[in-house]
């Protein structure tokens, strides 16, 4: 897949004080990358050179500025004195590639009145924040920049903004997501990227095509017994959780698919009290890059 | 870059602010007439609405401390305000030019002055009009000079022939052009120095200061401030030390400067 952000060797410093050190990463297009570490680890930085309101002290950064960058800041940067529409009219303008029609259909999208006329400083919270995703995704660009954008939003909010974003991942926009909200970076993301004290420290795949962690759940100890030695047959490692109401459980490390799983098990006499799949535990990758730190 | 400097304006002229465009020019205008209609009756002389409009307008008191002061605070933290609300970042990346962006700005100092000062004077004319009748001409009053009466609209010495009309238009575009340099100064300051007080400090400390200055002819010469008013080069009081023309060039330079020095800075700065 084409990447729409290639970021090498960047690093940021202010005075002597380094706000980034080597960051490498790229983005492919149709991929979700979120960027989780604490407040003051670089996240916000690193769009800003992204998007070109921050230079870059060293380092190169690869991407197609014609097919233009979306950027969604943690504060809503709006005209108060404004209404939603005329808003959007003014940025747009700039690039004058979209029409009011086109600026309309996208506040629709996010859920926003286009009609309303009321000024933007009036709206709440969480609809300054769905008008900030409108500017961003407007004009269909290639790459979007998102800086803590669960922020304002209420529960509707993020589910509405999750499955925006999945949308237009699958229409090939290349998406970075910055965040300290794991639960959430967890459901959106490809891939997440771990930085702190301005350093890369890990990048997890979430949607590993290669290994995959599958939690299955018996009625009997006999069962576990019978998928114990399924397991060893089958040469798939099983780590022994503690028992859930009862019922005795683990998790299997295999490149088998769920349904795959299942029929073998059953073929194998096995009771399934349940099955479901589980991706890398990224609370946990992220308390050992913290520990390995010094932060916890 | 049209759309840009458009934009610049719009953000400047449309927000509830620049409403104080009306009760600034509106207070001018009533201390102005407050002092030349009993000075009117005293006499007994005919006036008119244009010595109400210059009385205003160009009256270099009324300039200074309401006029001048007012567009300061309408203008002065336009770029902090750009970056403090994070407007920078969702300009930028659309501009992919930040000399463009920095051109729109200075630009738009320029266009805010024009409509700062055409709805300043439509609010002066239009007080003035309730007050004074209309006429097509300069009264006896504004054109007698070493009248007795001569202390208020008095002190300005009108060009032979001048007709109200062009000297209203010369006044509008003068004052918006050399308003907006001068605010060009405490903006370009704000690219670096990245605080809004900063930026309004600067402006208003200068035009208290320049009070002070005013009565050293070399001071008085070199300051700005005095530049800025187009009564100024009417007036018999300081036409001696600064003419027109010289300040147009003056006021170029420090333009240029300004625009030159910002274009450098906004290349390296980060928002």
């Amino acid at each position: 897949m084409n990447e729409v952000l290639q970021v090498k060797s960047l690093t940021k410093r202010v005075k002597q004080k380094v706000i980034l050190q080597d960051v490498s990463l790229s983005v492919s297009e149709g991929e979700i990358l979120g960027l989780i570490g604490p407040n003051g680890a670089g996240k916000t930085t690193l769009l800003k050179i992204v998007s070109g309101v921050v230079r870059a002290t060293s380092g190169s950064i690869l991407l197609d500025k014609s097919a233009g960058i979306g950027v969604v800041p943690e504060q809503a940067a709006l005209l108060g004195d404004m209404n939603a529409l005329q808003n959007l009219r003014m940025l747009s303008s700039i690039r004058g590639k979209i029409g009011t029609s086109e600026i309309k259909q996208t506040l629709r999208r996010v859920g926003l009145d286009p009609d309303n006329k009321t000024a933007v400083r009036n709206y709440s919270l969480g609809m300054k924040q769905r008008l900030m995703l409108a500017q961003a995704i407007m004009e269909r660009p290639k790459l979007l920049l998102l800086d803590e954008p669960t922020n304002a939003l209420d529960p509707l909010g993020i589910i509405d903004l999750r499955m925006l974003l999945s949308e237009l991942a699958q229409a090939g926009t290349g998406i970075i997501i910055a965040s300290h909200l794991l639960n959430e970076i967890e459901r959106m993301c490809d891939r997440v990227a771990i930085i702190n004290g301005g350093k890369i420290l890990r990048q997890v795949n979430l949607r590993s095509t290669e290994q995959t962690s599958i939690e299955v759940s018996v009625s009997t100890a006999d069962d576990w017994g019978t998928l114990k030695r399924w397991a060893e047959s089958a040469h798939i490692e099983l780590e022994k959780l503690t028992p859930n109401k009862g019922l005795p459980r683990g998790i299997l490390n295999t490149k088998m698919a769920v349904p795959q799983v299942i029929a073998e098990l059953q073929s194998a006499g096995v009771a399934i009290e349940s099955i479901s799949h589980v991706g890398p535990n990224l609370e946990a990758v992220f308390l050992e890059c913290a520990q390995l730190q010094g932060g916890v | 870059m049209i759309r840009l400097w458009w934009n610049e304006t719009l953000r400047l002229v449309w927000c509830k602010r620049f409403l104080a465009v009306f009760p600034a020019f509106a207070l001018a205008t009533f201390l102005a007439l407050g002092n030349l209609l009993p000075h009117f009756r005293a006499y007994n002389v005919q006036a008119n609405v244009w010595d109400g409009v210059f009385g205003t307008m160009a009256d270099w008191l009324y300039f200074r401390f309401i006029i001048l002061l007012v567009f300061v605070f309408l203008t002065a933290d336009t770029l902090v305000q750009d970056t403090s609300s994070n407007w920078s970042w969702l300009v930028l990346p659309r501009t992919n030019n930040r000399l463009r962006w920095w051109t729109a700005k200075v630009l738009s100092l320029f266009s805010a002055a024009l409509v700062y000062f055409i709805i300043g004077f439509l609010v002066v004319f239009a007080i003035c009009a309730m007050q004074l009748p209309y006429a097509g001409n300069f009264s006896q009053y504004a054109t007698t000079q070493g009248s007795p009466f001569n202390a208020g609209v008095g002190t300005l010495e009108f060009p032979a022939g001048a007709t109200p009309f062009v000297l209203s238009t010369q006044m509008i575009l003068y004052s918006a052009f050399s308003s907006a340099i001068f605010m060009m100064i405490p903006v370009t300051i704000s690219i670096v120095v990245r605080q809004g007080y900063v930026a309004l400090l600067i402006p208003f400390v200068w035009i208290f200061l320049s009070m002070f200055w005013q009565t050293n002819n070399f001071i008085f010469s070199i300051d700005l401030i005095p530049r800025l008013f187009y009564g100024s080069y009417f007036s018999s009081f300081s036409s001696r030390v600064i003419n027109l023309s010289t300040s147009l060039i003056y006021l170029s330079l420090v333009g240029i400067a300004c625009y030159l020095a910002g274009g450098y800075m906004i290349k390296r700065t980060d928002f």
